[in-house]
C-alpha cells in the first residue's frame, strides 16, 4: 500500500492511537484496585499523623483500625461542596481537608484544630506537585511543625501568616519557604479562606 | 555511514552533547538541579526513556508515514512515559510521590523528541537504543555538574546532608535555588566546555 | 474569583489574558518552551515569527483541548487519557495546519514551514492546556488563557531576539557566543519577571 496516501495515514494513526490507547487504558483498570488501595493507605495515613495517633503497624490495617478506633468521620457542605470534617473522639480535636490552587497545580492538606478553633494543632500536606527542591518543600516536617500550637486570629483579615509582618505578635506566623514565595502565598490565601469558610459553616451546626 | 558503539558514546557525551551542543533538554534540567537528589532522579529517566523510546520509534520506522511521524512519536514517547508512570504508582505510591512531578517533564523533554527524529528514524533498533542511553548520560552529567554547585551554594547540604563546617562558610544564596541560578550555571557550563571543544578542534588542525 | 464576579466578562477575560501573558509568563516563570527558543530566537522577524505561530496554536488548542475534555473525557471517565489526548490533539492540529497552508500559501508555507515541527515539541503549548484544567476556567476562559500564555511566550521570545540581534559576537569571550550568551540574557530577564509574579491574583 502507498505510504503517502491518505488512507494509510489515516489507517495507521487510527491503529497506533487505538493500540496505545488501549495499552495504557488496560495498564489502568488492571491497576486501578492497586491504586485505589494505595490512596487509601496514603489518606489514612496522613490523618493519622495529623492527629498524631499510635499507630503500631506501618499496614494499611493498622491505620484504618487507629482511624476507625478514634476518628469519626462526618462531612458538612461548604459552598454547595461536600468536605471531609474529622473529630477525634477522645480529645477535643477536630480537623478538615483544605484544598486550593498552588502555584500551578492543585493543593490539599489536613488541617487539624482544637475545639474552640482557636489554635491548630496540627497540619498535613495530602497532595501537592509544586516544583521539587523549591515549593515540594511544604510537606516537609520542618515546615508543617511550625503549624502546631500556631494562634488562629479569626478578627484579623489575615487568620494565619506565612512569609513576614511588621505586627510585633508573631503567635499567628509561620516562615516562609526561601525561593517558593508563590507557592508559600499560594497556601497562606487558600488556608485562610478555607478557615474563613469553615468556620461559617461550623457554626451553623 | 552507521556509527560503532564506541561513536555513540563519545558523541553523546562529549561531541553532541544533548545540553551544550543540541541545546535541548533545557527547560527540565533548570527545574531539577537545584537539589541533587531530584537531578539523579530525573536523569535516570529521562536516561531510560530516552533509550527505550528510540528502540521502539525505530522498530516502526519502516512503517510510519512521514507526514505522521511527529505525532506518532510523541505518542509512543507519551504513552511509554505514562504506562511505566501508573506502574510505578501501583507497585511502589512511595516512590511514587517523589517522583511524579517529574513525569510531566520527561514527557516533554525535547531531547526524547529529537533523538527519536535525528537518529532513531534512520538507524537500527540496537544501535537507537545505545543513542538513547548514550545522549542520557550526556544529558545527565551536565546536570549533576550544575546541581553540584547549586545544592551547595543555595541549601549548603549534599544529597540533603548538611556539609561540613556549614555554619562558617555558608550564607544562602537565594538565587542559586531559583530559576535564575540555573540559567547563569546552564551558560556557564556551556561557555567553558564549547571553549574546551574549540580549543581541541584548533589543535587538531 | 469572588471579586471578579461582579465586573463584566470581558474585564475577566482580559485579566485573565494579561496574568496568564505577562505575571505569570510560561517561558520566564515555568520555563516551558525553552529548548525552541534558545534555537531560533537568533533574530527579531523568525522569533516574531515563530511566536505568532505559537500564540495561534496554543490558544486554539486550549480552546479544543477544554471541549474534547469536558465534553469527551469526563462524560466517558476517561479523564486519565488526558495527558496523552491533549499531546495528540496538538500534533494533529499543527500537522492539520501544515497543510492547509502548504496547499493554499506556499508562500507562508516557506517562512512558517521549518517552525511547524517545533510547534509540536513546544512544551508550553501542553504546559498551557494542562495548567487550564486546574483553573475554575469556562470556555472563553479558558480560550483568553491560552491566548495570553501563548502571547507571554510570544514577548518574551520577541525580546530575546531583539536584545541578541544588538549583541555584536565577535566581541564575546570564545564560546560564550549563540546558547550561552542567551542563557545568560534569559536569566537577568527572568530575574525581572520575578518581580511581576504575584501583581495580579486569580
Amino acid at each position: 500500500m502507498d505510504k503517502k496516501s491518505p488512507s494509510y495515514i489515516l489507517i495507521f494513526i487510527v491503529l497506533i492511537s487505538f493500540v496505545f490507547g488501549l495499552a495504557i487504558s488496560s495498564v489502568h483498570y488492571l491497576t486501578l484496585p492497586m491504586l485505589e488501595k494505595n490512596e487509601a493507605l496514603h489518606k489514612n495515613r496522613i490523618i493519622s499523623q495529623a492527629f498524631m495517633l499510635d499507630v503500631e503497624k506501618d499496614t494499611p490495617e493498622a491505620y484504618e483500625d487507629a482511624i476507625r478506633q478514634f476518628i469519626k468521620i462526618d462531612s458538612i457542605e461548604i459552598k454547595r461542596e461536600k468536605v471531609e470534617f474529622f473529630r477525634h473522639r477522645e480529645k477535643d480535636y477536630i480537623g478538615f481537608i483544605f484544598k486550593g490552587l498552588g502555584f500551578w497545580e492543585p493543593i490539599s492538606g489536613i488541617i487539624v484544630m482544637d475545639r474552640d478553633l482557636e489554635k491548630i494543632i496540627n497540619l498535613k500536606i495530602l497532595e501537592q506537585k509544586e516544583t521539587p527542591g523549591l515549593g515540594a518543600r511544604i510537606e516537609e516536617p520542618w515546615f508543617t511543625e511550625q503549624f502546631q500550637q500556631l494562634a488562629i486570629k479569626w478578627n484579623d483579615n489575615q487568620k494565619i501568616i506565612i512569609g513576614a509582618t511588621s505586627n510585633p505578635d508573631k503567635s499567628n506566623v509561620v516562615e516562609t519557604i526561601t525561593g517558593a514565595s508563590q507557592t508559600s502565598d499560594a497556601l497562606m490565601n487558600m488556608l485562610n479562606e478555607n478557615l474563613a469558610e469553615f468556620k461559617k459553616n461550623y457554626k451553623d451546626k | 555511514m552507521a556509527d560503532t558503539p564506541k561513536q555513540i558514546f563519545i558523541k553523546g557525551i562529549w561531541k553532541d552533547n544533548p545540553v551544550f551542543r543540541q541545546v535541548l533538554g533545557i527547560c527540565s534540567s533548570l527545574a531539577v538541579t537545584n537539589l541533587l537528589t531530584n537531578t539523579l532522579f530525573m536523569a535516570f529517566g529521562v536516561m531510560f526513556v530516552t533509550a527505550f523510546s528510540n528502540f521502539t520509534v525505530s522498530l516502526l520506522r519502516d512503517h510510519i508515514p512521514a507526514r505522521i511521524r511527529m505525532i506518532v512519536q510523541v505518542l509512543i514517547i507519551a504513552s511509554y512515559v505514562m504506562i511505566v508512570d501508573i506502574l510505578i504508582k501501583a507497585v511502589n505510591p512511595d516512590i511514587h510521590r517523589f517522583i511524579g512531578p517529574y513525569v510531566g517533564l520527561i514527557i516533554t523533554n525535547c531531547i526524547i523528541m529529537g533523538r527519536a527524529e535525528a537518529f532513531a528514524s534512520q538507524n537500527t533498533p540496537w544501535l537507537s537504543f545505545l543513542d538513547g542511553l548514550a545522549m542520557g548520560i550526556g544529558y545527565s552529567l551536565v546536570l549533576i555538574v550544575i546541581a553540584l554547585v547549586r545544592e551547595p551554594m543555595g541549601f549548603g547540604t549534599l544529597l540533603g546532608f548538611p556539609l561540613p563546617g556549614r555554619e562558617i562558610w555558608w550564607h544562602q544564596w537565594t538565587i542559586m535555588v531559583m530559576a535564575p541560578g540555573a540559567f547563569f550555571m546552564l551558560a556557564i557550563v556551556t561557555w567553558i566546555s564549547r571553549k574546551i571543544q574549540l580549543n581541541l578542534e584548533k589543535g587538531g588542525k | 474569583m469572588e471579586a471578579y464576579q461582579e465586573t463584566n466578562f470581558f474585564a475577566t477575560l482580559f485579566i485573565i489574558f494579561i496574568s496568564a501573558g505577562l505575571t505569570n509568563n510560561i517561558l520566564l516563570a515555568r520555563f516551558l518552551g525553552m529548548c525552541s527558543c534558545l534555537g531560533v530566537s537568533k533574530k527579531v522577524d523568525t522569533s516574531v515569527g515563530l511566536g505568532a505561530a505559537v500564540t495561534f496554536v496554543t490558544a486554539t488548542t486550549a480552546a479544543l483541548n477544554y471541549l474534547v475534555y469536558y465534553y469527551i473525557l469526563v462524560p466517558l471517565g476517561l479523564e486519565f487519557l488526558k495527558l496523552i489526548t491533549f499531546i495528540v490533539v496538538i500534533a494533529a492540529f499543527t500537522q492539520f495546519i501544515e497543510m492547509v497552508i502548504e496547499r493554499y500559501s506556499i508562500k507562508l508555507y516557506n517562512s512558517l514551514g521549518i517552525f511547524l515541527p517545533l510547534i509540536t515539541v513546544n512544551c508550553a503549548i501542553l504546559g498551557i492546556s494542562l495548567f487550564m484544567l486546574n483553573k475554575p476556567y469556562g470556555f472563553w476562559e479558558s480560550f483568553a488563557y491560552g491566548l495570553g500564555g501563548g502571547f507571554g511566550w510570544f514577548l518574551a521570545i520577541a525580546l530575546i531576539g531583539g536584545i541578541r540581534e544588538k549583541i555584536n559576537e565577535k566581541f564575546l569571550p570564545e564560546g560564550l557566543a549563540g546558547p550561552g550568551i542567551t542563557l545568560i540574557i534569559i536569566g537577568i530577564m527572568s530575574l525581572a519577571f520575578v518581580g511581576f509574579s504575584g501583581m495580579i491574583k486569580i
